[in-house]
C-alpha cells in the first residue's frame, strides 16, 4: 500500500473503476454491484474532501467525484447529484483561492469555466461539465446546456449560433485521460452518448409540438452519430414516426424495418408499423405485425429482468421519463390481443380470431395477474368483449364455446334488468350530479345490460340455428325479444343525425338488434312452416329498422306464399320505386352480419315470380 | 344488554401502549406496539421469538399473499419490506430464550416517496394511498416475485379522487394529520377460483359483488380495492381491470364512490349469514355507525336484483373491529362487544322495507352482547379453537396480548350443572373476569374523575366571569365599590446593564372570594393614547398566572420603551384571559384529542374567554425620575464601554445640532395657578400653612397622595428630576397672591411651575398636571353640592387645547427626515405655544 495518502486514494478510485469495468465486460451476475460501487465512491469522496482543497490533487478529487456522480445518476436522488456538483465546483474554486460568488449552479459554472479556461485542469473541469449536461438533459433544461456549451465554444473565434444542436455539433472539447486515474465510464463515450441523446431529446420535443419536418432533420442527423444499438433503433423508429405523420407511409415502414433490424426489442416500431399497415388497408400485414409484437412482449415478460445487464449510463436516464414514455409507449398485451382478434374476425380469418379472443378471455380471467397500466389506450367494456368473443366463436363454428360465453354474459346481466325500464334520453345531467348511485342502478347501465343480454340471447339463438335446432333457437330469439321490449323510451329521438347522448346511442343499437332478432325469428318460423307468425315478425322487424331491403323482400315472399298475391305485387312495385334505403348504422362487431346470415334472401327467384305475375295481371287487366 | 364472561388468557405484557396492530402468521402472532419494534410472538412457546427493529415507529403492517414477507408502514411514511423466514425461528430456538433482533434498515425501503398513509397487498400488487395536493391518490406497484433477492418494484397505474376540502388547503393537511388513516381492504368475489391465496381476504357473494362493483369486474373476477376515506366516503376500484371505454368512447372513471358513512371508517369486512356464503358487506365507522350491505335476489314478480343498505348506530368510539361469521366484534375504549349481524338484519328487514338506495333505517340494535373486556385496541381475525369455540387475539391499552375464548353459545352456557372437571376452568374464568372488571372499574373511575375535575374547573371559571361582569355592570351605574379583582401599576426606572429603562410594574390584586386558578392569563395592552404617528402600535404582554388565592397579589413587570422611543401618556388596558384548552391537563387533553376529535377541535378553535379589568394611564409625572438633582443632565458612569460612550456622545451632539434655534440657556417655563382654597378643600388640608401646602401639592402631583407619610423625596417645594427623555426638569410650587384677578379681592393661588430645557418635557408635564387637576375637579364635583361648572368647562377646554398642541408638536418632531421642512412651521407653532403659556391658567 502506498505510503502517500494521495496515491492511496488514487488506488482506491482505480479499484472501484476496475470493479465496475470487470462487471461490464464479464457480466458477472452480482446483483447490487452498482449500489456497492456507489457507496464505495461516496466513502472515498468523503475521505478526499476531508482535507482542504488543493491544486495539487485537484485532478484526483475531480476524478473521484466524476466516478461518484456517474453512479449517482442511476442510484442517487437528483438532489444528491446536484449538491455533489455544487460542492466540487466550490472546492475547485477554493483550490485556486478564488472567491466563491454564489451557490447557484449557473453563475457558478460561469465562474469556474472562466477561471480554469486554458489551464491544465480544463479537461478535468469538462468531465464535470459532461455530468451537468447529463443532469440538465434529463430535466429537459436546454437553455442551461446551451449556456454551458456556448461558454466552452466561445473561446474559439467562430460566432455563436445560439442553437443548441449547432453548438453540440461544433463542440470543441479538451478530453485528456490520465492513465493513472481510471474512470468508470470514459469521457469520450459519455460525450458521444450525450451528443446523440441531445439530438434525440430535441427531436422528440419537436414532435410533441407537432413540428415533424424539423424533427425529421434532427433525427436524421442523430442517426449518423455513433450510438448504442437500442438508441439507434429508437432513432429509426422516431424517424419513421415523423414520416407517418408527414403521410409518407412507405418511408415510415422502411424506417420501422430498419429499427427492428438494429434492435428487435424496439416494440414501438412493430406497433407503429401495424398502424401504418392498417392505414394502407393491408390487414394481413397488420395482423402479422401485431402478432409479432404480442409474442415479443410475452417473451420479454417471461425472461428474467435481472439477467440483462444495464450500462452505467443508460439512455433512459439521459432522456428523462416523459420522453422515454413517449418513445416506448405501446399498448398492453390485452389491448393487442383484442385488436388482433377484432381485425381477424373482420377480415374473415375467423378461426384465428376465435383463438385470439379465447386467449384474451383467459388473460382477463386474471390468472396472469396483469396489473393495469396507465398507457393511454382504452379498452371496451368487458361484456362487449365477451359478446365479440362469442361472435367470433360462432363464426368459427365453435358453437358450444359460443353458447358458454353467452351464458356467462346472460348470468351477469339478466337479473339486473327490471320488468319495465323507462328511459328519457335527455343526457344533460352528468353523472357527478347524481348523488351516489351504484353503477348498476343507473338507467344507462341498465340499458346497456338490456343490450348485452339481448345480444347474448340473439347469438345463442343463432348458435342453435347452426345446430339445426330451430325450436331452441326460436325460444332464444323470443327471450331476446322479451328483453328488448322491456325498454320503454319516453321521447323518441327525432333527428337521428344530431348529436346523441350515450342513451340515444344504445337505443339505436337496441332498435337495430330488435330488427335483426325479429327477422331471424321470422325465418325460423318460415322453416317451421308457421307463415302467419313469420309475416307478423317480418312486419315488426320492418317497423324497427325501416328500409331494410332484405326484410322487405321476405315480406313480399310471405304474402305470395300466403296467397295474398295482389298485395305482394303492390308492395313489390312500391319497393322497386322507393328510394328509401336504410341508413347505414355503425354497429358493434357482435351485431354485424356475415355471409351465412340465415335471413339472406335469394332475390332472383322472387324477382322472376313477381315480374311474371305483374305481367300476367297487366295482360288480364 | 347482558354480559358474557369470556375466558381470557394473558400471553404477554408489553407495557403501556398508545396504539397497536396485530396479525396472525400461522401459529405466530406479529405485533406492532406503536414503537420502532415489531414483535414476532410464538403462540406455542408463549414468548417473543424475533424483534424487528425499524427506523421509525410502525403504523401499520400487512403480510404478502404467500405469507413469506412482511410489509410495514412507518411514521416517516416509508414502506418497508422484510422477509419472515421460517428458518429464523429454528435458529433462535437453538440460541435459547433470547429473542433474535433483526434490524430492518433503509435498504429494505420499498416505497420511497414518503407520502403513503395507508397500504394493502393483494395479488402481488401493492396499493398505497396518499394525500397530495388535495387529492387522495392511489398508486399501484407490482411486486416482483421473490425469486430474485432484492424485491423489485414496478410502478403501475394510479388514480385519484378529490379530497373533501373545507375552507382551505390547510384544512386538508390538518385533516390528514389529525384524523385516522384510510382503511384499505381488498375484496374478492366468492366465485374466484384462487382459493388458497385469498383465504384471509374478505370475499363477497357474486351477486352482491356484481351489484356493488359492476358487471365488468364481476365478469373477470377481479378483486376490488375498497377504501374507507377519513371523510367517510367508501370508494372502490377494480384491481385488475384495464381502463375501459363505453361504446361511445367515453372513458369510464376508474374509481367510484359507493357510499358515504360520514365518519372515519374503522373497519371493512364481510360476513356470512346463514349457510349461503359471505353475503354481507360490513363497514363500521369510528363513531359507531355500522353499515350493512346485502343483496336482494331477483324476485319472481320481475323486480330487478338490488342491494339493501342498512345503517345502525352503536355507541362509539369504535377503536377496532373484526368479523367472524355472523358476528361483529368491536371494541370501544371501555368495552368489547359482540353484535349478531343475522339478528340485526332479520329485524330490520322485517320492520322496514329495504330500500335500494341509501335510505336505510338507523336503528339501535339490541343484539349487542357485552364481553366485559376493557381497553382493547387491536384485534386479530377470529379463529375456531379445537373445541369449537371462537378465539380472538387482542391487545389491550395496558400492553397485554390476550387470548380471548368466547363461550360457545349463550344458550349452551346456561346449562345446568357443571362437571367437576369443568369447575376448575370455571373458577379460572371467574377470576379472569374479576380481573377484567377491576380493570374496567379503574378505567371508568379515571374517566369520571377527569370529567369531575373538568366540570369543577369550568364552574370556577364561570364564577369568576360572573363576578367580573357583575362588577363592570355596577361600574357603569357609578358605584363606589372597589372592583374585586383589579390591577394597579406604577412606572419605575430600572438600571440594567448600565442602561436606564422605564418599566411598568403592575400588581394584580385578587380581593374577591374566588381564587384564580392556573390557566388564567393576565394580558396588558399598552397603547399610546395621544400620538397619531405612534397610533396603532400597541403591544400586548401576556403573563400566565399560577394560582392566585383570595387576597394575594401577583406582580409583573414590563418595559415601556421600545427602541428608545416612549410616547407618553400611555394607556394600559388590563384583561384576564382563560384558554379553554387549560380546562384539561396536557395529559388529559392528549387523551381527549385521540378519543374525541370533534370536541378537541372545538376547544382548539373556539379559543378563550376574555374579561377586561380596569385601565391604567401613565403620564409624564409618573415617569419622572426624582432625586437626582443634576441641573445639567448627564453624568457618565465610569465603567462604560467605549462604544456606548461614543454613542452617548454622538446622541447628545445630535440633540444640540437638532435644536439650534432654541435658546438653550434659558429653560422653558410653564406655570399653572390653582386656587389655594380649592386645593385645601380637595386635598383635605383644611388649615395648612403656605409652605406645607406647596409641599403637599407637589407630593400629590408626584406620588398621588398629599399625606405626610408619602415619599421622602419631596421635602421642599422644589423638585429636580429627569424626564423620560433624560433631560432635567424642575418642578416648583409657591403660593402667590393674585390681586387683580377678581373683583372681590386678591386671590391666593398656588403656582405650579415647570422648567426644563426640553420642550417636550415641559409640554408633557403641563398636560399631565392639567389632567390631574381635571380629575381632582371631577371627583370634587361629585362630592360637593356646589359645582364649579363654568370653571371646570374652561379647564376642559384648556386640556383639550393642550392635548392638541402636544400632539402636533410630537408629530412635527417625529419623522426624522422631515425636520428641515417643518422647522419653520414648528418654530412658528412653538412661538404661538410660548405666547399661550405667557399667562398661566388660574384654576379656582
Amino acid at each position: 500500500m502506498p505510503s502517500n495518502l494521495v496515491d492511496r486514494w488514487a488506488e482506491e478510485n482505480n479499484n472501484v473503476a476496475k470493479k465496475w469495468k470487470d462487471y461490464e465486460t464479464r457480466r458477472k451476475s452480482l446483483q447490487d454491484i452498482r449500489k456497492h460501487c456507489y457507496t464505495e465512491c461516496l466513502k472515498l469522496q468523503q475521505k478526499v474532501q476531508g482535507v482542504p482543497a488543493q491544486i495539487g490533487h485537484l485532478k484526483l478529487e475531480i476524478t473521484v467525484t466524476y466516478n461518484t456522480l456517474l453512479f449517482s445518476l442511476s442510484c442517487g436522488t437528483p438532489n444528491e447529484t446536484k449538491d455533489c456538483i455544487t460542492n466540487i465546483l466550490i472546492r475547485a474554486l477554493e483550490a485556486v483561492r478564488k472567491q466563491v460568488p454564489t451557490y447557484d449552479l449557473v453563475p457558478l459554472w460561469e465562474v469556474v469555466l472562466k477561471t480554469f479556461g486554458g489551464t491544465v485542469h480544463e479537461a478535468w473541469i469538462h468531465k464535470l461539465l459532461l455530468i451537468q449536461w447529463a443532469v440538465w438533459l434529463s430535466e429537459c433544461y436546454y437553455e442551461g446546456i446551451l449556456h454551458l456549451l456556448l461558454q466552452v465554444n466561445h473561446r474559439k473565434p467562430n460566432t455563436p449560433s445560439g442553437d443548441l444542436l449547432a453548438e453540440t455539433r461544433n463542440l470543441s472539447f479538451s478530453i485528456e485521460d490520465d492513465t493513472s486515474l481510471l474512470d468508470a465510464l470514459a469521457t469520450k463515450d459519455l460525450k458521444e452518448l450525450l451528443h446523440v441523446c441531445t439530438f434525440i431529446s430535441n427531436g422528440v420535443e419537436q414532435m410533441m409540438k407537432e413540428k415533424c419536418t424539423e424533427a425529421l432533420v434532427t433525427l436524421q442527423e442523430a442517426s449518423t452519430q455513433p450510438s448504442p444499438r437500442a438508441l439507434l433503433a429508437h432513432v429509426h423508429m422516431l424517424t419513421g414516426f415523423c414520416y407517418s405523420k408527414l403521410e409518407q407511409p412507405q418511408s415510415a415502414l422502411q424506417c420501422y424495418r430498419k429499427a427492428l433490424e438494429v434492435d428487435f426489442n424496439c416494440h414501438r416500431a412493430l406497433y407503429q408499423s401495424s398502424l401504418v399497415y392498417r392505414q394502407l388497408g393491408n390487414t394481413n400485414a397488420e395482423i402479422e405485425a401485431l402478432h409479432l409484437l404480442h409474442s415479443a412482449i410475452m417473451l420479454r415478460a417471461e425472461s428474467d429482468p435481472s439477467s440483462t445487464s444495464v450500462p452505467l449510463i443508460s439512455p433512459d436516464i439521459l432522456l428523462g421519463s416523459k420522453q422515454i414514455d413517449f418513445i416506448c409507449q405501446i399498448p398492453s398485451p390485452l389491448h393487442i390481443l383484442h385488436t388482433l382478434g377484432h381485425r381477424c374476425v373482420l377480415s374473415d380469418r375467423t378461426s384465428e380470431g376465435a383463438e385470439y379472443y379465447l386467449d384474451l378471455l383467459a388473460s382477463l380471467q386474471s390468472d396472469s395477474k396483469q396489473m393495469p397500466v396507465d398507457d393511454g389506450f382504452s379498452f371496451p367494456r368487458i361484456p362487449v368483449i365477451y359478446l365479440e368473443a362469442a361472435f367470433a366463436l360462432l363464426k368459427a363454428k365453435r358453437v358450444w364455446d359460443a353458447l358458454a360465453v353467452c351464458d356467462e354474459v346472460i348470468a351477469k346481466t339478466v337479473d339486473l334488468i327490471p320488468e319495465r325500464l323507462s328511459i328519457t334520453p335527455s343526457t344533460a345531467v352528468s353523472r357527478e350530479l347524481i348523488p351516489l348511485t351504484l353503477e348498476v342502478d343507473a338507467p344507462e347501465e341498465k340499458l346497456e345490460c338490456v343490450l348485452w343480454s339481448g345480444a347474448a340471447y340473439f347469438l345463442q339463438g343463432q348458435a342453435h340455428l347452426q345446430l339445426k335446432d330451430t325450436k331452441e333457437a326460436l325460444s332464444n330469439f323470443t327471450r331476446a325479444i322479451n328483453q328488448l321490449v322491456k325498454v320503454c323510451i319516453k321521447h323518441k329521438v327525432k333527428d337521428p343525425g344530431a348529436e346523441r347522448g350515450a342513451v340515444a346511442h344504445t337505443v339505436m343499437f337496441l332498435e337495430a338488434l330488435k330488427g335483426k332478432v325479429l327477422a331471424v325469428r321470422a325465418v325460423c318460423f318460415v322453416e317451421r312452416g308457421q307463415l302467419n307468425e313469420a309475416l307478423r315478425d317480418f312486419q315488426l322487424s320492418l317497423q324497427a329498422t325501416p328500409g331494410c331491403r332484405n326484410t322487405e323482400m321476405w315480406l313480399v315472399e310471405m304474402m305470395w306464399r300466403l296467397e295474398r298475391k295482389q298485395e305482394a305485387a303492390a308492395m313489390w312495385t312500391q319497393i322497386l320505386n322507393s328510394t328509401q334505403t336504410s341508413t347505414p348504422v355503425d354497429l358493434p362487431l357482435y351485431l354485424q352480419t356475415w355471409h351465412e346470415d340465415p335471413t339472406s334472401f335469394d332475390l332472383s327467384n322472387l324477382k322472376r315470380k313477381m315480374e311474371e305475375f305483374i305481367q300476367n295481371s297487366f295482360v288480364t287487366a | 344488554m347482558e354480559g358474557v364472561r369470556c375466558l381470557v388468557e394473558c400471553w404477554a405484557d408489553f407495557g403501556d401502549l398508545l396504539s397497536a396492530k396485530v396479525i396472525c402468521h400461522g401459529p405466530d402472532v406479529i405485533l406492532s406496539t406503536g414503537s420502532e419494534h415489531i414483535f414476532v410472538f410464538s403462540g406455542q412457546e408463549r414468548r417473543v421469538k424475533t424483534v424487528l427493529q425499524f427506523d421509525s415507529p410502525v403504523t401499520s403492517l400487512a403480510l404478502s399473499a404467500d405469507q413469506c414477507s412482511l410489509y410495514a408502514l412507518c411514521e416517516n411514511n416509508l414502506l418497508y419490506c422484510t422477509t419472515l423466514s421460517p428458518e429464523s425461528s429454528s435458529f433462535s430456538a437453538e440460541q435459547g430464550d433470547d429473542p433474535a433482533l433483526s434490524v430492518v434498515s433503509r435498504d429494505n425501503v420499498l416505497v420511497k416517496d414518503g407520502t403513503a398513509l395507508s397500504f394493502t397487498v393483494a395479488e402481488d400488487i401493492l396499493i398505497t394511498v396518499s394525500l397530495q395536493e388535495s387529492f387522495w391518490r392511489f398508486h399501484l406497484y407490482e411486486l416482483a416475485p421473490f425469486s430474485s433477492r432484492s424485491p423489485g418494484l414496478q410502478k403501475g397505474a394510479g388514480f385519484q379522487v378529490p379530497a373533501v376540502t373545507g375552507v382551505s388547503q390547510n384544512d386538508v393537511v390538518l385533516q390528514a394529520r389529525t384524523s385516522s388513516a384510510p382503511a384499505l381492504t381488498c375484496i374478492y368475489p366468492n366465485s374466484s377460483p384462487k382459493g388458497h391465496a385469498c383465504k384471509r381476504q374478505p370475499r363477497l357473494d357474486p351477486l352482491l359483488f356484481r351489484l356493488l362493483f359492476g358487471v365488468d369486474a364481476s365478469l373477470i373476477n377481479s378483486p376490488v380495492i375498497l377504501c374507507g376515506l377519513p371523510d367517510g366516503r367508501l370508494v372502490f376500484s377494480p384491481l385488475l381491470l384495464p381502463a375501459l371505454t363505453s361504446s361511445r368512447g367515453e372513458q369510464k372513471p376508474q374509481i367510484r364512490t359507493l357510499y358515504s358513512l360520514e365518519q372515519p371508517v374503522a373497519f371493512i369486512g364481510t360476513s356470512v349469514i346463514g349457510d349461503q356464503g359471505p353475503q354481507c358487506l360490513v363497514v363500521i365507522g369510528q363513531r359507531g355507525r355500522i353499515l350493512l350491505i346485502r343483496a336482494n335476489q331477483r324476485s319472481s314478480d320481475g323486480k330487478a336484483a338490488d342491494c339493501g343498505f342498512i345503517e345502525h348506530i352503536v355507541q362509539g368510539p369504535v377503536v377496532c373491529a373484526c368479523v367472524d361469521g355472523e358476528h361483529l366484534y368491536y371494541s370501544t375504549a371501555t368495552n368489547l362487544f359482540c353484535l349478531s349481524l343475522s339478528k340485526t338484519l332479520t329485524r330490520s328487514s322485517s320492520s322496514s322495507p329495504i330500500t335500494a338506495v341509501s335510505e336505510g333505517d338507523s336503528t339501535r340494535p339490541e343484539s349487542v352482547v357485552c364481553l366485559n373486556m376493557c381497553r382493547i385496541i387491536a384485534l386479530t381475525e377470529p379463529s375456531i379453537s379445537p373445541t369449537g369455540s371462537v378465539q380472538l387475539l387482542a391487545v389491550s391499552l395496558s400492553g397485554r396480548l390476550l387470548q380471548v375464548t368466547l363461550p360457545q353459545d349463550s344458550d349452551k352456557a346456561n346449562m345446568s350443572r357443571l362437571a367437576s372437571s369443568q369447575a376448575g376452568q370455571k373458577i379460572k374464568d371467574l377470576l379472569a373476569g374479576i380481573g377484567n372488571v377491576w380493570e374496567r372499574a379503574t378505567l371508568e373511575k379515571q374517566q369520571l374523575e377527569l370529567k369531575n375535575n373538568t366540570l369543577k374547573r369550568l364552574n370556577h371559571v364561570l364564577n369568576i366571569c360572573h363576578l367580573l361582569l357583575n362588577c363592570q355592570k355596577t361600574d357603569q351605574e357609578v358605584c363606589e365599590r372597589q372592583p374585586t379583582i383589579s390591577c394597579h401599576g406604577a412606572a419605575k426606572w430600572s438600571t440594567l446593564l448600565q442602561k436606564d429603562s422605564l418599566v411598568l410594574t403592575c400588581i394584580l390584586e385578587n380581593q374577591s372570594s374566588c381564587a384564580l386558578d392556573q390557566g388564567w392569563t393576565l394580558c396588558l395592552q399598552v397603547q399610546p393614547s395621544l400620538s397619531v404617528s405612534a397610533g396603532g402600535s400597541s403591544r400586548t404582554y401576556s403573563f400566565a398566572l399560577m394560582k392566585l388565592d383570595c387576597g394575594q397579589k401577583a406582580e409583573v413587570t414590563l418595559p415601556l420603551e421600545r427602541a428608545g422611543d416612549l410616547f407618553l401618556p400611555v394607556q394600559i388596558y388590563c384583561s384576564l384571559v382563560y384558554t379553554l384548552q387549560s380546562l384539561f391537563n396536557p395529559e388529559e387533553y392528549r387523551q381527549l384529542s385521540t378519543s374525541d376529535t370533534s370536541l378537541s377541535q372545538l376547544i382548539t378553535h373556539t379559543g378563550c374567554i376574555c374579561l377586561s379589568l380596569n385601565t391604567l394611564t401613565l403620564d409624564w409625572l409618573d415617569a419622572l425620575r426624582i432625586g437626582e438633582p443634576t441641573p445639567n443632565g448627564d453624568h457618565i458612569p465610569k465603567q462604560i464601554s467605549t462604544w456606548e460612550a461614543t454613542r452617548m456622545l454622538l446622541s447628545s451632539r445630535q440633540i444640540h445640532t437638532d435644536e439650534p434655534v432654541m435658546p438653550t440657556a434659558a429653560p422653558h417655563t410653564v406655570a399653572i395657578h390653582i386656587s389655594s382654597e380649592l386645593l385645601r378643600n380637595r386635598l383635605s388640608l383644611p388649615d395648612c400653612g403656605s409652605a406645607p401646602l406647596c409641599i403637599s401639592v407637589l407630593k400629590w402631583l408626584l406620588c398621588g397622595t398629599s399625606k405626610t407619610e408619602g415619599q421622602e423625596v419631596v421635602q421642599s417645594p422644589v423638585v429636580c428630576a429627569k424626564g423620560p427623555d433624560r433631560q432635567a426638569v424642575r418642578l416648583l410650587t409657591k403660593e402667590v397672591i393674585l390681586s387683580d384677578f377678581r373683583a372681590e379681592g386678591p386671590l391666593s393661588v398656588v403656582e405650579v411651575r415647570v422648567e426644563s430645557v426640553s420642550v417636550s418635557a415641559v409640554c408633557g408635564l403641563h398636560h399631565a398636571i392639567l389632567r390631574r387637576v381635571q380629575a381632582l375637579l371631577k371627583d370634587a364635583a361629585m362630592q360637593l353640592e356646589k359645582p364649579a361648572e363654568l370653571r371646570g368647562q374652561r379647564l376642559c377646554e384648556a386640556v383639550r387645547h393642550m392635548e392638541h398642541l402636544y400632539k402636533d408638536l410630537q408629530d412635527f418632531h417625529d419623522p426624522a427626515d422631515g425636520v428641515m421642512k417643518t422647522r419653520r412651521m414648528s418654530e412658528s407653532l412653538f412661538h404661538l405655544y410660548l405666547q399661550l403659556r405667557e399667562k398661566p391658567f388660574v384654576i379656582l
